[in-house]
């Protein structure tokens, strides 16, 4: 984990990418039994989704990218609002989905 | 065996917030000797939260959604089950993540930790974001609870 930039960049994506698949597998029910499909239960599929997608872009991006003070700064602040949007956003689509 | 191991799964991820509590206590004003300790704890911290992960992920996969979820679902509190644990169990994803990235931050930033203000406090929103999720999680482990318990006082009643 020398590359910070490419750290933070990997966890933003891993942010976002929950929130799309688990508002989309509520949304679109094939694939959430596709996701079942894959490992006998959809949340072990996006647990291990979501290491292997940190993971895989932590190393894509390690070469492509340079650290600095400064952007990491900004970076981490992404980080933080991705994390506190990201978790909102899943809230308030369970509560919409129970009312619904 | 599922008492225990819902109670392994809070006993491990409240350690992992308290470890991050120590985190932000040593990031406030840092020092060599106090960031070396950060890194120390985090990496505790990261890997508490990870077991906690993964033993609430086995209890959940196992457990709850045969024996607790129905239960929840039929009593006069539904929304424990649709709303609370639905987003408990996502938003947990996202927990051993973050707590990685503090660690990963503090590791590679020992020097400049020490004078670029800045830097330290973006660090500590962070932290302080780990530490709000942690307990937040075991706020609405309690809300479950709670659903769980009001079924089975209506079935009682």
């Amino acid at each position: 984990m020398k590359n910070t930039r490419a750290l933070i960049v990997s966890v933003i994506t891993v942010i976002w990418f929950v929130v799309i698949v688990t508002i989309a597998s509520e949304l679109y029910k094939p694939l959430k039994t596709l996701l079942a499909l894959m490992t006998g239960h959809h949340w072990v599929t996006k647990s291990i989704l979501a290491v292997v997608l940190l993971v895989l872009t932590y190393f894509l991006l390690k070469r492509r990218t340079t650290s600095s003070d400064k952007s990491d700064i900004s970076g981490i602040y992404a980080v933080v609002g991705s994390g506190v949007a990201g978790g909102l956003i899943i809230f308030v689509f369970y509560v919409w989905h129970f009312i619904a | 065996m599922e008492t225990s191991l819902i109670g392994l799964h809070a006993m491990l991820g409240e350690m992992g917030g308290m470890l991050f509590i120590w985190v932000f206590v040593e990031l406030l004003n840092p020092t060599t000797g106090r960031l070396k300790r950060a890194k120390i704890v985090s990496l505790l911290g990261v890997v508490l939260l990870f077991l906690s992960w993964a033993v609430g992920g086995f209890y959940y996969v196992e457990f709850y959604g045969s024996l607790v979820k129905p239960v929840i679902k039929s009593g006069p509190q539904p929304w424990a089950h649709s709303v609370i644990t639905e987003t408990k169990e996502h938003v947990f994803i996202l927990l051993p993540i973050l707590a990685l990235l503090v660690y990963g931050l503090i590791k590679n930033y020992q020097s400049q930790l020490l004078t670029d203000r800045k830097l330290q406090v973006a660090l500590l929103v962070l932290v302080g974001l780990v530490v709000l999720i942690t307990f937040s999680m075991a706020g609405m482990g309690y809300m479950m609870s709670s659903g769980f318990r009001s079924a089975l006082e209506a079935v009682n009643i």
